[in-house]
C-alpha cells in the first residue's frame, strides 16, 4: 500500500512536488515520571508554515523529535503524510525520514568530518550522484546559508551561528518535503536571521515544503507561521494565526507577542 | 580520504592472513602436512612414555613423527609404533637400521631415533618394520654392571683356586712343565690385575652414578656412552666365560696330571692358550672400563666448555686455550726430559728417581689448590717424525700422570693428559720443549 | 539496607539484559545485509591498522621479557635448547591472545566509548538517525565487525613480534641464528595450540566493540558521562575478556582434548 503510494509520488514529483501534512493526535510523553508533553494535538496542512512557541523547557524540541520519530509517544499518534511515523521502524521509518530535513537545536554536526562533508553526507547516503555533483550540491547548500567559504573547515572551527547554518544546510541537502527546524535564528544577527527566514519561506512557497519551526523570535514567527501554537508545561495553551495571537487575552501569549527580543 | 585507506586496510587484512598462514605452514611443515612421507614400523616391549605425535629422527635429523602406537594384546607382545617419515630420508633407512627410544635433553620429550643403515643393505620398503633396541634404562644398566662385577670377582676367585691347584699339581708331577708354570703364573697375575682394575672402575662408575656425580643426564641421553657401557657389560660377560673355560681346563689338567695319563703337553698348551685369550679379554675390559670412567666423569668439566671429553679437544684447540675460561687460568710448571726420564733395557723411557724428585718439587706448587681443579699433564717430545713425537710425548705424559695420581692421591676424574708434540709457545727454552708441563687450571680468585 | 540493595540489583540485572540484547542485535545485524562497507573499512583502519604499532612494540617487549624468564627457569634444568619452543608455545597459546586483547581493550575500548559517548551527548547519533541512517548499523556493527576481523590479525602480529623479541633476547645471549630459532620455536606447537587460540580472539574483539559501543550509546550527562563511558568500556571489556577466556579455554580443551595434555 505504502510502497505503491511512494512509487506514485516519485513519478509524480517533477510535475507537482507533494507536500506533507503533519498531524499529532493526543501525544503524551513522560521522561522519568515527569510529563513533558500532555495530550498535544495539532495539524499542519501540507505546504504550510507552523510555528511552535513556548518558554524554555516546555517541550518544543521534544515535540519536533516526535515528528521525525526520534522520540516515541507514550500515548497518542504522530502522522507524517499518510504514515504513522510513531509506529514505523527500520527501512519504513528511513523511507519517511529521507523526506524530512531536521535542524537540531545545537546543530549536531558530525565533528569528525568537514563542514562540507556534513552537508554531503545525506547525499552520499541517499543518492547515486557522482562525486563532482555531490560536492557541487553541498557547496550550493552551504552558499545558500552564507557559508560558501567554509566547505573544508572542521565543525569545531566554526562559530555557534555558523554551525547552526551549516546544520540547516545539511537538513536541506536532500531537498526535503518537510522541514523541521529548532530555533534556526538563535545566535544569529538580525540580518542573517532574516536571510535564513527568506530561505525557508522560499522553500515553502516555491518548493511546496511544509515548515515546522520552533522559535523565540516573534518577527520570524510572524513571517514563517501560517498558524502558531503556544506550548506551556507540555500543553497547548493557545493556537491560531499571528493575528489571532495578537488579539489573545492569554497572559503568556501577550507577553511573548509584545517582546522585542529577536533570538 | 577512504580511497587511500582501502589499500592500507587491504594490506593489513591480507598481510595478517598471510602471517597467520606462515604460522600454519611452519607448524604444518613440522607435522609434514606438505611433505612426501612414508610409513615405517618398529616394535618395542617398553615405550618409556613415548606418545603419539612424538618426534622421529633419522640419523639425528628431525624426520617425522610417531603416528600411532598399537598396544600389544598380551604381556609378551610388543608395542607396534607406526612412524611417519620424510620420503627424502628414505634412502638412509636400510633393513639393518635400528630404532631406539631416546630423551630429547634432560627434560625433553621422548623421541624415536632411527640410525642410518649400512651402505650394502637394501632400503626398507614402505610400511616395513625395522629392528629396534629397547629403551635404555639407567637402573637396568647399573644392575647389569653390578652383576658383571660380582661375576668377575667370583670367577676370579674360582679360577685362581683352579689354576693354583693345576699349577701345583704340575709342579708336583712334571719337571718339563717349568716353563709352562712360569707362563701360566704370569697370565694369572695379569688377569687378576686387569680384573681388579676393571672392577674398581665399574665400582667407581656405579658409585658415581648413585651419588649423582658425573653427568647422569648426559649418560641417559648419550648414545655413544650408552653403547660403550653396554659393550663393557657384554665384554665382561665374555671375559667371565673365558675365565670359566680356563678354570675348567685347569681342573681337567689337574685331573690328567693326577691320572698320569693323556697328552699332558696338549692340555697344558690348551690351558695356556685359553689363559692368554682370557688375559687379553680382561685387559681390554680394564682399558674400556677405564675409558668409560674417564669420559663419564670428565664430562662434567669438559662438557661445559663445549667438548664431549678431552679426547675431543684437539691439540690445536687446547693450545688456543680451550680449557681456560673466565673463572680459571692455567698454572704451568715445566720439567725437562733429561731429568725425568731414562731409557730402560727395552729402550722404553721410564721415570728416574731424580725425575720423581723433580715432580715432587713441582707438585708442591699445586697442592694448595682444590683437588677439583682440572689438571692436565702435557707431554712434549723432540723427535724426527710426527708420529714418534706424538707417541713419546703421550708416553711421557702417561708416566707422569700415573706417578702423580698414585703418589698424591689426585682424583683421576680431574686429571687428563695431552700429547703436545714438540711445539711449546711459552716454554722456558723458547718455541719448543722436550719433557712435560704440569698444568692446573686454577680458580682465578685464588692467587 | 536491603530495600536499597534490591532495586540496585534489579537495575544491574536490567542492564545485563540490555547488554545481552544489544549484543544479540549486533550479532544479527553483523551477518544480515545491508552492510556498511566503507565505514567498516574506515573502522578497520582506525581500530586495526592504527593499533598495529602498539601491538608490535608490546609484542617485542613481551617476547624479550618472556625469553629472559624462560631462560632463567630452563637453564636450571640444562634445557636451554627448549627456550624458543617454550616461549613460542606460551605466546601462541595464551600470552599473545590475552595480552593483545587486553592492550586493545585499552586502546579500542576507550576510543569507542569516548567517541560514541560524545556523539551521543552532542546528538550526533540522533542526527544520523534523522538523516535516515541506521545508527546501530553505521556505528556499532561496523566497529564490531572491524574488531572481530582485527583482533586475530593483531594477535598474530603480537605472536610474531613476541617471537622476534624472543629471538633478539636469545641471539644476544647465545648468538643463535634466526632460522634455527624459528625452526626450534615451532617444534612443540600444534595446529590445535595455534588455530583455536587465535580464533578465540574474535570473541575478545566482539566483547570489546559491543561493550564499548553499548556504553557509548547509553551515555548521559555530558562530558563527565563521556569520560565515565570511556573508563567503563576499558574496565568492563577487560574483565569480560578475562572471564570469557576461562570459558573459551575450557571449551577449547573440550573440543581438542590433546591441547590439555
Ligand atoms: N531524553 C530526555 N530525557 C529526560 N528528559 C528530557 C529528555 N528530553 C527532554 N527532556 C526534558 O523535557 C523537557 C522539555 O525539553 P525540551 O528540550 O523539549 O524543551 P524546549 O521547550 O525545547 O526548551 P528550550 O527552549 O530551552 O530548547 C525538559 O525539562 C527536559 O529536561
Ligand atoms: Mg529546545
Amino acid at each position: 500500500m505504502t510502497e505503491t503510494l511512494e512509487a506514485c509520488e516519485t513519478s509524480a514529483r517533477p510535475a507537482a512536488p507533494p507536500a506533507i501534512a503533519v498531524r499529532l493526535d493526543g501525544v503524551t510523553k513522560e521522561f522519568a515520571g515527569r510529563r513533558v508533553l500532555d495530550d498535544v494535538s495539532f495539524e499542519v496542512p501540507a505546504g504550510r508554515g507552523f510555528v511552535i512557541l513556548g518558554r524554555s523547557g516546555t517541550g518544543k524540541s521534544v515535540t519536533l523529535r516526535h515528528i521525525i520519530g526520534l522520540a516515541r509517544p507514550d500515548r497518542g499518534r504522530v502522522f507524517v503524510g499518510d504514515d504513522e511515523i510513531s509506529a514505523l521502524d527500520g527501512p519504513e521509518l528511513s523511507r519517511v525520514r529521507r523526506r524530512i530535513g531536521f535542524l537540531f537545536q545545537n546543530a549536531a554536526l558530525f565533528d569528525s568530518i568537514s563542514v562540507g562533508e556534513n552537508v554531503a553526507f545525506p547525499l552520499r547516503r541517499h543518492t547515486r550522484l557522482g562525486e563532482p555533483e555531490i560536492r557541487q550540491r553541498a557547496g550550493d547548500k552551504l552558499a545558500a546559508v552564507g557559508l560558501d567559504k567554509e566547505y573544508d573547515k572542521m565543525p569545531a572551527d566554526l562559530s555557534g551561528g555558523m554551525r547552526k547554518r551549516a546544520g540547516l544546510a545539511r537538513a536541506l541537502a536532500l531537498d526535503p518535503d518537510l522541514i523541521l527546524v529548532d530555533e534556526p535564528s538563535a545566535g544569529l544577527d538580525p540580518i542573517t536571521a532574516d536571510e535564513i527566514d527568506d530561505l525557508l519561506l522560499g522553500l515553502k512557497r516555491s518548493g511546496g515544503a511544509t515548515l515546522v519551526v520552533v522559535t523565540h523570535n516573534i518577527p520570524s514567527a510572524r513571517r514563517l507561521g501560517d498558524s502558531l501554537v503556544m506550548l506551556h508545561e507540555g500543553r497547548i495553551v493557545a493556537r491560531g494565526s499571528a493575528a489571532d495571537f495578537d488579539r489573545s487575552t492569554n497572559e503568556l501569549v501577550r507577553a511573548f507577542m509584545a517582546s522585542q527580543h529577536a533570538g | 580520504m577512504s580511497k587511500n585507506r582501502l589499500p592500507i586496510v587491504g594490506a593489513f587484512v591480507v598481510g595478517g592472513l598471510l602471517l597467520f598462514a606462515v604460522g600454519l605452514f611452519l607448524i604444518g611443515d613440522r607435522r609434514m602436512l606438505f611433505t612426501d612421507t612414508f610409513e615405517l614400523y618398529a616394535e618395542f616391549s617398553r615405550v618409556s612414555g613415548l606418545e603419539n605425535g612424538g618426534k622421529v629422527r633419522v640419523a639425528g635429523m628431525d624426520a617425522g613423527e610417531v603416528e600411532e602406537i598399537h598396544v600389544p594384546t598380551g604381556p609378551t607382545g610388543k608395542f607396534r609404533l607406526k612412524l611417519r617419515v620424510r620420503e627424502d630420508l628414505h634412502p638412509l633407512i636400510r633393513v639393518d637400521s635400528v630404532a631406539s627410544i631416546q630423551n630429547d635433553g634432560l627434560v625433553g620429550n621422548k623421541f624415536v631415533q632411527v640410525e642410518a643403515g649400512s651402505e650394502g643393505s637394501p632400503e626398507v620398503p614402505p610400511k616395513g618394520t625395522i629392528q629396534s633396541r629397547e629403551p635404555f634404562d639407567l637402573a637396568d644398566m647399573l644392575n647389569k654392571m653390578n652383576e658383571a662385577i660380582d661375576l668377575i670377582t667370583a670367577t676370579i676367585t674360582e679360577v685362581k683356586g683352579g689354576v693354583d691347584e693345576a699349577v701345583s699339581s704340575i709342579t708336583d708331577t712334571a719337571d718339563g712343565a717349568q716353563v709352562l708354570i712360569a707362563d701360566v703364573g704370569k697370565d694369572v697375575r695379569a688377569i687378576t690385575e686387569s680384573s681388579r682394575k676393571a672392577t674398581d672402575n665399574l665400582t667407581a662408575i656405579v658409585a658415581g652414578v648413585r651419588q649423582g656425580r658425573g653427568s647422569v643426564g648426559k649418560l641417559l641421553n648419550d648414545d655413544a656412552l650408552y653403547v660403550s657401557a653396554r659393550n663393557i657389560v657384554s665384554q665382561a660377560e665374555k671375559a667371565v666365560a673365558n675365565l670359566r673355560e680356563a678354570s675348567e681346563q685347569a681342573k681337567g689338567a689337574v685331573a690328567d696330571f693326577r691320572g698320569d695319563s693323556g697328552p699332558m703337553k696338549g692340555l697344558a698348551g690348551n690351558l695356556q692358550q685359553t689363559l692368554t685369550s682370557a688375559r687379553e679379554a680382561m685387559s681390554d675390559l680394564a682399558e674400556n672400563t677405564e675409558a668409560l670412567k674417564r669420559s663419564f666423569f670428565f664430562r662434567g668439566f669438559f662438557n661445559r666448555r663445549g667438548y664431549f671429553d678431552l679426547s675431543d679437544v684437539s691439540v690445536q684447540q687446547y693450545r688456543e686455550g680451550a680449557l681456560a675460561s673466565g673463572d680459571r687460568r692455567p698454572l704451568r710448571i715445566w720439567a725437562g726430559a733429561p731429568v725425568l726420564f731414562a731409557k730402560d733395557a727395552d729402550g722404553q723411557e721410564q721415570l728416574t728417581d731424580d725425575g720423581r724428585l723433580r715432580l715432587d718439587a713441582a707438585m708442591a706448587a699445586f697442592v694448595k689448590y682444590p683437588k677439583t681443579s682440572p689438571f692436565v699433564i702435557e707431554g712434549y717430545a723432540e723427535a724426527d717424525t710426527g708420529d714418534v713425537r706424538f707417541l713419546s710425548s703421550r708416553r711421557r705424559a702417561e708416566l707422569v700422570r700415573d706417578y702423580v695420581v698414585g703418589k698424591y692421591g689426585l682424583d683421576p676424574d680431574f686429571v687428563a693428559i695431552m700429547s703436545m708434540g714438540a711445539e711449546a709457545d711459552d716454554s722456558p727454552t723458547g718455541k719448543r720443549w722436550d719433557g712435560v708441563a704440569l698444568t692446573m687450571f686454577v680458580p682465578r680468585s685464588v692467587s | 539496607m536491603l530495600d536499597r540493595a534490591a532495586p540496585a540489583a534489579t537495575a544491574a540485572l536490567a542492564t545485563v539484559g540490555e547488554v545481552w540484547l544489544f549484543a544479540l542485535k549486533a550479532v544479527r545485524e553483523s551477518v544480515l545485509p545491508p552492510f556498511e562497507f566503507r565505514e567498516t573499512v574506515r573502522q578497520l583502519y582506525e581500530l586495526g591498522v592504527r593499533s598495529a604499532p602498539l601491538v608490535a612494540i608490546s609484542g617485542l617487549a613481551v617476547g624479550v621479557v618472556l625469553s629472559m624468564h624462560t631462560r632463567a627457569s630452563l637453564e636450571r634444568f640444562g634445557a636451554e635448547a627448549m627456550i624458543p619452543a617454550g616461549l613460542a608455545i606460551a605466546l601462541v597459546r595464551e600470552t599473545g591472545p590475552l595480552t593483545a586483547a587486553l592492550l586493545l581493550s585499552g586502546r579500542i575500548g576507550a576510543g569507542i566509548g569516548a567517541e560514541l559517548g560524545a556523539m551521543k551527548v552532542t546528538e550526533q547519533i540522533d542526527a544520523l538517525e534523522a538523516t535516515a541512517v541506521d545508527s546501530f548499523r553505521y556505528l556499532v556493527v561496523t566497529r564490531v565487525v572491524a574488531c572481530v576481523i582485527a583482533l586475530p590479525i593483531l594477535t598474530t602480529i603480537m605472536n610474531f613480534a613476541g617471537m622476534i623479541g624472543g629471538y633478539l633476547a636469545e641471539t644476544a645471549a647465545t648468538g643463535m641464528s634466526l632460522s634455527l630459532y624459528f625452526t626450534s620455536a615451532f617444534t612443540l606447537i600444534d595446529m590445535t595450540d595455534y588455530v583455536p587460540a587465535t580464533i578465540k580472539t574474535m570473541v575478545f574483539g566482539f566483547i570489546i566493540a559491543t561493550m564499548s559501543s553499548y556504553l557509548g550509546f547509553t551515555t548521559t550527562s555530558g562530558t563527565e558521562g563521556v569520560g565515565r563511558a570511556s573508563t567503563r568500556a576499558v574496565v568492563l571489556s577487560s574483565m569480560l575478556i578475562i572471564v570469557s577466556n576461562v570459558i573459551l579455554v575450557r571449551l577449547i580443551f573440550f573440543i581438542f582434548p590433546e591441547v590439555a595434555g
